[in-house]
């Protein structure tokens, strides 16, 4: 029964980091890119870390695992502002659909 | 000076020690000294967290409330990027805060970052520069659904800007 939630887990944690990866290359630019990238932690890294910290049941590594998550949550978003922030204030105007 | 220098760097090795959880001789010099050299090249100033029982627990609320929101948009994005048409349609949006809190205007630019569709550009205490992937993501930010939820989080008034309490 366990592995069975882990392995749903991690096969949706890897199809979500996949998609990321996608997303990058099929994204105009910068900005684009970046909302592809939050994917990758938000459930990307959310469902692989708690497949592991299931596998592994409880133990010292759970906690571990849990502030990496922490960790993760809370510098992504910084990164990704400081990236966004940086293309913004070099004068990187966003890509735009053509008015059609 | 010293007291809080020595007081960061021993949070620092405990938590090193609990990360690592080897308790050598060697693993704890290392840790000592790599936790003294974070602290030196990076001071970190202390800042008062505005942590009352009352955030605490409406944090317990919100927490969960923002995690669904990140599994709808993560969703909605995955969506958009596997679209062979790829129907994205970026575009920058200003979001005026009503509350005049600077922390629950540092939440909202974090958890607006935080969900998949909506990046912050520029935040400050008058407005929330934001790109958006396309309209849904910017109608649910503009909706001003997220700052109902986060302004309860903190008291509002007296807040304290970079330019000082605002009168």
């Amino acid at each position: 029964m366990v592995e069975m939630v882990v392995s749903v887990l991690m096969v949706s944690g890897l199809f979500f980091m996949s998609v990321a990866a996608i997303g990058m290359i099929r994204l105009p630019d910068v900005f684009a890119r970046a909302h592809a990238v939050g994917l990758t932690d938000t459930l990307g890294a959310f469902c692989l870390l708690t497949g592991l910290a299931l596998y592994e049941g409880w133990s010292a590594h759970t906690l571990r695992i849990l502030i990496v998550l922490l960790l993760l949550y809370v510098i992504n978003p910084v990164i990704a502002h400081a990236t966004i922030r940086a293309a913004h204030r070099s004068g990187l105007r966003p890509w735009m659909k053509e008015p059609s | 000076m010293a007291a809080s220098f020595f007081g960061k760097t021993g949070t620092l090795w405990v938590i090193w020690l609990a990360l690592s959880g080897s308790y050598t001789f060697a693993n704890m010099v290392v840790g000592a000294v790599v936790a003294a050299g974070v602290v030196w090249i990076n001071p970190m100033p202390a800042v008062a967290a505005p942590l009352s029982w009352r955030t605490l627990v409406r944090a317990l609320v919100y927490i969960p409330w923002l995690f669904g929101r990140m599994v709808a948009s993560s969703i909605h994005m995955a969506r958009l990027v596997l679209d062979p048409r790829l129907p994205i349609n970026p575009q920058v949006v200003r979001y005026t805060p009503t509350c005049r809190n600077a922390w629950a205007i540092v939440f909202m630019a974090n958890s607006v970052t935080l969900t998949p569709g909506t990046v912050t550009i520029h935040a400050d205490e008058h407005e929330l520069l934001v790109h958006a992937i396309d309209e849904e993501s910017a109608d649910d930010l503009m909706s001003g659904r997220l700052e109902q939820k986060i302004a309860p989080l903190f008291s509002s008034p007296p807040i304290v800007t970079a330019n000082g309490p605002r009168p």
